[in-house]
């Protein structure tokens, strides 16, 4: 799926709807297609919309953008739903910070579900260049959690 | 204790824990149970602490799934039910019940604290366990009480002994059957079912009717205000006081 060309009338489509309902974030997942639309920095909790509503006249589109990160040769996937946390309790360092180099194994974030805390480790050296998710907040499986290059 | 569950007592150690972790490290395998009469640095969920006097149980249990990570999380409800049923066993007249997702309640208060820890590549699981047999701490997050103020003399070693056995019940259970019996049996005992709970996570607090567990092990909350239903894998539960 590496060359398929971005459908922006959808992504034009989905920036309507942030407008429109006010949201702040809109998830939209097809299984092979995956495309996050958010304003600002800050994500709050995803809201999947299930199919998309005829695509209204292209308004201006907010701060779109187009991600699909679960196939980046670096990106680190989350083996589980559960909650990210990126330091090992509340005030604590963060295990890693975008730019810092990381060995094979190292502890990159933990993910909690059920009260079971599971250290997510580095598959292999290299570079953290992104952190994908923020800390206390719902993550789902599969779902790419930071870019090591 | 039923094989391969085996025994290592110690006088004093950091966190049980901390201690399963080094085992595993060096080599330790499924089964192996670590009790210590006391702990000088006793650990809660997110790095809360649990204050461990002697002659509570403080142990940890090393053990091996052989699931994925999604999967073991289950085991937190084995170890809740696992627990309120060896204290109906040792206590009798004395009423248990299980809080999403493993704390147990003696006669609403809570009794007993755990954790549950992966570690390496995610194929051990650590489940440490405090119960407070003599003495309850100062009421912090959640009231709590202790089994000699619940009217039981029963030592330490008497809760462990019962808690393993019930637990290695559940855990081939789990191996062989899955999750669906361990729910049903966890639900049959869970405090709150089809009743309103406050629900805190990690950055607000959700009020919703505890609709039950999804299949996986998540809670089912049907947000107050037609908030809809939403699903909760983290967080600590509250029951209103009414």
């Amino acid at each position: 799926m590496a060359n398929t060309p971005i459908d922006s009338e959808l992504v034009r489509a989905l920036a309507g709807l942030l407008d429109e309902t006010n949201l702040t974030e809109i998830e939209y997942d097809t299984g092979s297609l995956r495309i996050r639309v958010a304003r600002g920095a800050a994500p709050a909790a995803p809201v999947t919309i299930a199919a998309p509503a005829a695509a209204p006249a292209a308004a201006a589109a907010p701060a779109a953008s187009v991600e699909d990160l679960s196939k980046h040769p670096g990106a680190v996937a989350s083996p589980m739903v559960g909650v990210v946390y990126l330091a090992s309790e509340p005030g604590a360092p963060q295990f890693v910070n975008v730019g810092d180099t990381v060995s094979e194994g190292q502890t990159l974030l933990l993910i909690e579900a059920m009260k079971t805390f599971n250290p997510i480790r580095a598959p292999r050296g290299g570079k953290v260049s992104r952190i994908l998710v923020s800390d206390g907040h719902p993550v789902e499986f599969g779902e790419p959690l930071l870019i090591i290059e | 204790m039923p094989p391969p569950f085996r025994l290592l007592a110690l006088d004093s150690i950091d966190s049980t824990n901390d201690e399963a972790r080094r085992q595993a490290d060096a080599g330790a395998g499924h089964g192996l149970v670590i009790m210590a009469a006391e702990q000088t640095a006793g650990r809660g969920r997110r790095g809360r602490q649990w204050v461990s006097p002697r002659g509570n149980l403080h142990c940890s249990l090393l053990l091996q799934p052989g699931r994925p990570l999604a999967e073991a999380a289950q085991l937190s409800f084995a170890a809740g039910l696992s627990l309120a049923e060896a204290l109906e066993g040792l206590c009798p007249g004395v009423r248990f019940q299980c809080k999403w997702p493993n704390d147990v309640l003696c006669e609403g208060r809570k009794i007993a604290g755990m954790l549950l820890e992966t570690v390496g590549q995610g194929d051990h699981l650590i489940l440490g366990l405090g119960v407070d047999v003599v003495a309850a701490p100062d009421p912090a997050l959640y009231p709590a009480i202790s089994l000699r103020e619940a009217g039981s003399e029963v030592s330490a070693e008497e809760v462990l002994s019962a808690f393993v056995a019930r637990f290695s019940h559940w855990f081939t259970l789990w191996q062989s059957q899955g999750f669906a019996p361990l729910r049903e049996a966890w639900l049959a005992k869970a405090k709150g079912l089809g009743e309103e709970v406050v629900v805190r996570l990690d950055k607000e607090s959700v009020t919703g009717i505890f609709a039950g567990l999804d299949s996986a092990g998540g809670l089912m909350l049907d947000v107050a205000n037609n908030g809809g239903r939403r699903l909760i894998l983290a967080g600590d539960v509250f029951f209103p006081v009414r």
